[in-house]
């Protein structure tokens, strides 16, 4: 995979997050060597407000790296990142600061990402502190309660508490009513459910989702999971060390996968259904994904994807793949794409729509 | 001929300054010779609890323990450290969570592997040797010659998983207890980690008690399923029927609560609200009955038993059952 | 076996706040070695008040006497009395302990707490000179500072608080960089936190306390140095009592009349125990648990 090319993004003022060719390298061993970890490769994606984009693809794919450049944290090597009209790579630090407020992030960890030596209360009012806030103590009480009490949590028994009081799925709703205290117009998840059991992550996707709509936020969501990225986004970009390989509406991308790593994703999914037997699930696709993944020290030429694509052949390794259109806002950096045929062959049987499990009767 | 594994009544209690935590409460559990048992719950559930009392491995301070675990008609929970460690790796063995953790960092993966075969097996240093690098090429390692002399820290974590399965099955035990094995996996890897551990299993007509929080995981991997809550056994039923006949409030909520890659998005998930009860004082009554959806007055004045459902091997524990015309009329 | 202590302590976590506080209590033994501490700092601070002979008057009692009901602790070879002298001796080793190391914690901490923080060439520079410091003969250098600066308290003082420095900036950087790369700090930045402000309000309330624990038990080895300065006579110039020098000058007696020197080394070893019994439980009393999901 391994795309570049910006041709999937859309009208410049339409968005309010702009990434184009966003490159980040971190040098590794040392200096005098010069080895970097191409960590991020001209990459290019846009969010317009309101929509949520999941941006999904395995450990080691930058996709958290991603979303700290958009951050700035740290800044990225090269390329630009436009948000809300101001382009974010060439704001001096108290500009940037200044910036801040108006996109949050929450992370994977919800213990690490709490002090555990502050009270919840503590924590949440924390960003209007450093904002001196209007209203004063009891004006910043008044916000931590509301927004505490948005996310499900009740500020007179929890805000005296520390974090390890509470359990993971409700340290991720401190996170969560920490980042949207400042009422930011982006929100950036980065694995925000992958260390919570399924069913505190049904909990907090819901959560997402009203928080979504109560306080008007664009969502960047990054996750490892495509059915969970599926479950909230709009619109999905696919990456693979450090390149994208597919952009696509969610339900697109699920119906009709143009890129063979996204069929391997897809197929990769545990299917709560005993008749999806997972031994023959998208065989094929899977047996292709047998190798490690590349270093990103020294990805591969061409395609990045090709030293494990069941597809692959000379161009790939000659030439870089380039996101082009294959359907309607469908967007994929393949040479060789799986055209409709060779997507179900490439899926079985796997992801046809209706093998839904058991319901209740009056359901 | 007696079951591989026999769980009776197995109580696991610990001494905590705030009473005792019931953490595993009365389990019962049979598991026959090469067959796959799937234990799923939520944390705090207590799988991870009875993996670990079934394996023995739990302190002896602060813990009360009560019941049977029969392995080939012998009572583990009698036996002493010693004779356990004659029966840890060379009968049962087990693959944990975090492969990071569950690896020596400081010692070679060769010598971690060869370190069991020479004890149980008694083989020298060679054989040890060709044996262990069978081993990681049986487990999908390439390169096993060179991996031998590698440091943990060298390989990724999937590689690292199939290292714990290769020192897991170094000595053939005749029952593989994994627990959450694929949870700090990435879903391609956890897949691939999931269809070994299946494969070795059928190979070596081993057993395997497959511990996880994801209904998904075990859906097509094993041959029964047993629902924990709160230290119990709610429901246990062959996987097929589980999934389509089940009678637990519980599991039908797990179950609902995983996002299908085949819904459209923005597909509100239904969620169990709220969280496990505190396992230091229990509810009298159904445990699940405070974020029971269907929960009436008598679910939270009496416990229900575990009772056999007319569907063949099937037991739950609830009053007003999933699919029963009785609740839906009520 | 952490991994599961933790995940029992999870089991009956969802507790209330007594519970909190009964899980933290601390134990019998930091009460004990707390008591003994203030006992000897009070008995210190009010030394001058007390019914007591100067601990410089020779001949306050017969020389080298055991223990009786005018000297409780005895006298010693210039029969000057022992309680006395130990008690004023606390004043120095107490003086010069939490003195030195309160220095030591200011410089060590802020250059720990720097570098964990920023790292960097700030980081490089400043823990390459801490490796020197420590790499430094100790003994060599107060060596140095006594003879250039003169055996007085601040010279012993000045000593050792800088030969604690290195020691306690390491601990503290390590402490810091732990802390700096979670994600509550990288939270605050997102939040437009600046750099001071993080420091203050998240990364020190979670490094102060492993740090005070830490320097308590560096208040020990400070008092044990300056015994050791003091029995060198390198510390404060006699007369004046540190119980250094009181070993040392029961030294020669010790068939005769071993109390002269049991009576100081007793003193000093019940404190230094104190402390570090003192440094271990505040240490584990502060150790948050983090529970597991």
């Amino acid at each position: 995979m391994a795309g570049s090319g910006t041709a999937h993004l859309r009208a410049e003022g339409d968005a309010l997050l702009r990434v184009e060719h966003l490159v980040v390298e971190f040098p590794v061993g040392p200096a005098r060597r010069g080895r970097v970890v191409h960590a991020v490769s001209d990459v290019s994606f846009d969010v317009l407000p309101g929509e949520t984009l999941g941006l999904v693809g395995e450990s080691g794919c930058g996709k958290s790296t991603t979303g700290r450049a958009i951050m700035q944290l740290p800044r990225p090597t090269a390329g630009s990142v436009r948000f809300d009209g101001e382009e974010l790579t060439h704001l001096s630090g108290e500009v940037l600061r200044r910036v801040r407020p108006r996109m949050q992030m929450i992370f994977q960890d919800p213990i690490s990402s709490l002090n555990p030596r502050r009270p919840v209360g503590d924590i949440v009012a924390e960003p209007l502190r450093v904002w001196g806030s209007d209203g004063g103590d009891a004006g910043r009480e008044a916000a931590v309660r509301q927004v505490l009490d948005d996310v499900g949590l009740d500020y007179d028994s929890a805000a005296g508490r520390r974090p390890h009081e509470f359990s993971g799925g409700q340290c991720q709703r401190i996170s969560i009513a920490r980042a949207l205290v400042l009422n930011p117009k982006l929100l950036i998840c980065d694995e925000p459910v992958s260390a919570l059991d399924v069913s505190v992550q049904a909990q907090i996707l819901n959560l997402l989702e009203d928080m979504k709509a109560r306080y008007g936020l664009t969502v960047l969501f990054i996750a490892h999971d495509l059915a969970v990225v599926k479950n909230v986004s709009d619109r999905i970009a696919v990456m693979y060390l450090g390149k994208l390989c597919e952009v696509a509406p969610s339900d697109e991308l699920y119906r009709a996968p143009a890129h063979p790593y996204t069929a391997v994703l897809l197929a990769s999914i545990p299917a709560p259904d005993p008749d999806v037997r997972p031994g023959m699930a998208g065989g094929a696709a899977r047996a292709a994904l047998s190798g490690e993944l590349p270093s990103p020290v020294d990805p591969p030429s061409g395609c990045r994807f090709r030293t494990r694509c069941p597809r692959a052949e000379e161009r790939c390794a000659a030439e870089e793949p380039v996101l082009r259109e294959v359907g309607d806002d469908h967007w994929v950096a393949c040479h060789f794409p799986l055209g409709h045929t060779a997507r179900l062959a490439a899926s079985g049987m796997r992801w046809d729509p209706g093998g839904v499990g058991p319901r209740r009767a009056d359901d | 001929m007696t079951p591989l594994l026999e769980v009776v009544d197995l109580v696991t209690h610990f001494v905590t300054e705030r009473g005792l935590a019931r953490a595993v409460d009365g389990v019962s559990l049979t598991v026959e010779r090469g067959r796959t048992l799937g234990i799923v719950g939520e944390s705090g559930s207590g799988k991870t609890v009875l993996a670990r009392s079934i394996m023995g491995l739990l302190p002896r301070a602060g813990v009360r323990r009560g019941g049977k675990v029969l392995f080939e008609g012998q009572d583990l929970l009698g036996l002493s450290d010693r004779d356990l460690r004659d029966i840890w790796g060379a009968e049962i063995a087990m693959v944990f969570q975090d492969p990071m953790t569950s690896l020596n960092p400081v010692v070679r993966i060769g010598r971690q592997i060869t370190e069991s075969l020479r004890h149980h097996l008694q083989l020298g240093k060679a054989a040890a040797r060709a044996r262990a690098i069978d081993l990681l090429a049986s487990v999908g390692i390439p390169e096993p010659a060179r991996r031998f002399d590698q440091y943990p820290h060298e390989l990724s974590g999937g590689m690292r998983q199939r290292v714990t399965i290769a020192i897991a099955l170094a000595c053939g035990p005749k029952l593989l207890l994994a627990d959450e094995p694929t949870t700090a996996l990435d879903v391609t890897v956890q897949s691939q980690i999931l269809d070994l551990l299946q494969a070795q299993q059928r190979e070596r007509s081993m057993a395997m008690i497959l511990v996880t929080h994801d209904l998904g995981v075990v859906a097509g991997r094993t041959d029964e399923i047993a629902v924990m809550y709160a230290g119990k056994v709610v429901e246990r039923a062959p996987t097929h029927t589980l999934f389509t006949e089940m009678r637990m409030p519980y599991t039908e909520s797990l179950l609902a609560s995983i996002p299908r890659i085949e819904q459209p998005s923005h597909t509100r998930l239904r969620a169990i609200t709220g969280r496990p009860p505190d396992l230091v004082h229990p509810p009298t009554g159904c445990r699940f009955a405070a974020r029971c959806p269907y929960a009436q007055p008598r679910c939270v004045e009496e416990e229900p038993p575990l009772m056999p459902a007319p569907t063949p091997g099937h037991h739950y524990a609830c009053w007003y059952p999933v699919g029963d015309p009785a609740v839906r009329a009520g | 076996m952490s991994e599961l202590l933790t995940e029992a302590a999870a089991v009956s976590a969802g507790g209330s706040a007594e519970d909190v506080a009964a899980r933290r209590k601390l134990p019998v033994l930091f009460w004990v070695s707390l008591g003994w501490l203030v006992l000897v700092a009070v008995l210190a601070v009010v030394a001058g008040v007390l019914p007591l002979p100067r601990p410089t008057e020779t001949g306050a009692g017969p020389a080298r006497m055991g223990p009786s009901a005018q000297h409780w602790l005895g006298t010693d070879s210039l029969g000057r009395d022992m309680l006395s002298r130990t008690i004023y001796g606390a004043r120095v080793s107490l003086l010069v302990g939490f003195t030195s190391i309160a220095a030591g914690l200011l410089v060590g901490g802020t250059i720990g707490v720097l570098a964990g923080y920023y790292r960097g060439r700030f980081e490089t520079v400043a823990m390459g000179a801490m490796d020197v410091l420590l790499a430094f003969p100790s003994l060599v250098f107060a060596l140095a500072l006594v003879s250039f600066l003169g055996p007085r308290l601040s010279t012993v003082i000045l000593a050792i608080g800088v030969l604690s420095v290195a020691p306690i900036a390491r601990v503290v950087r390590a402490s810091t960089l732990t802390f700096a790369q979670r994600e509550f700090v990288l939270a605050a930045r997102t939040v437009g936190a600046k750099n001071r402000r993080i420091i203050v309000s998240e990364i020190l309330p979670n490094v102060v306390p492993a740090a005070l624990s830490f320097a308590l038990v560096a208040v020990a080895v400070a008092i044990v140095a300056e015994g050791a300065l003091s029995f060198l006579g390198l510390s404060v110039a006699a007369p004046t009592a540190t119980w250094g020098s009181m070993i040392n000058e029961g030294r020669t007696l010790l068939q005769e009349a071993p109390h002269i020197s049991f009576v100081p080394s007793a003193a000093m070893f019940l404190t230094v125990l104190a402390l570090n019994f003192a440094g271990d439980a505040l240490q584990a009393r502060f150790d948050v648990r983090e529970g597991r999901l």
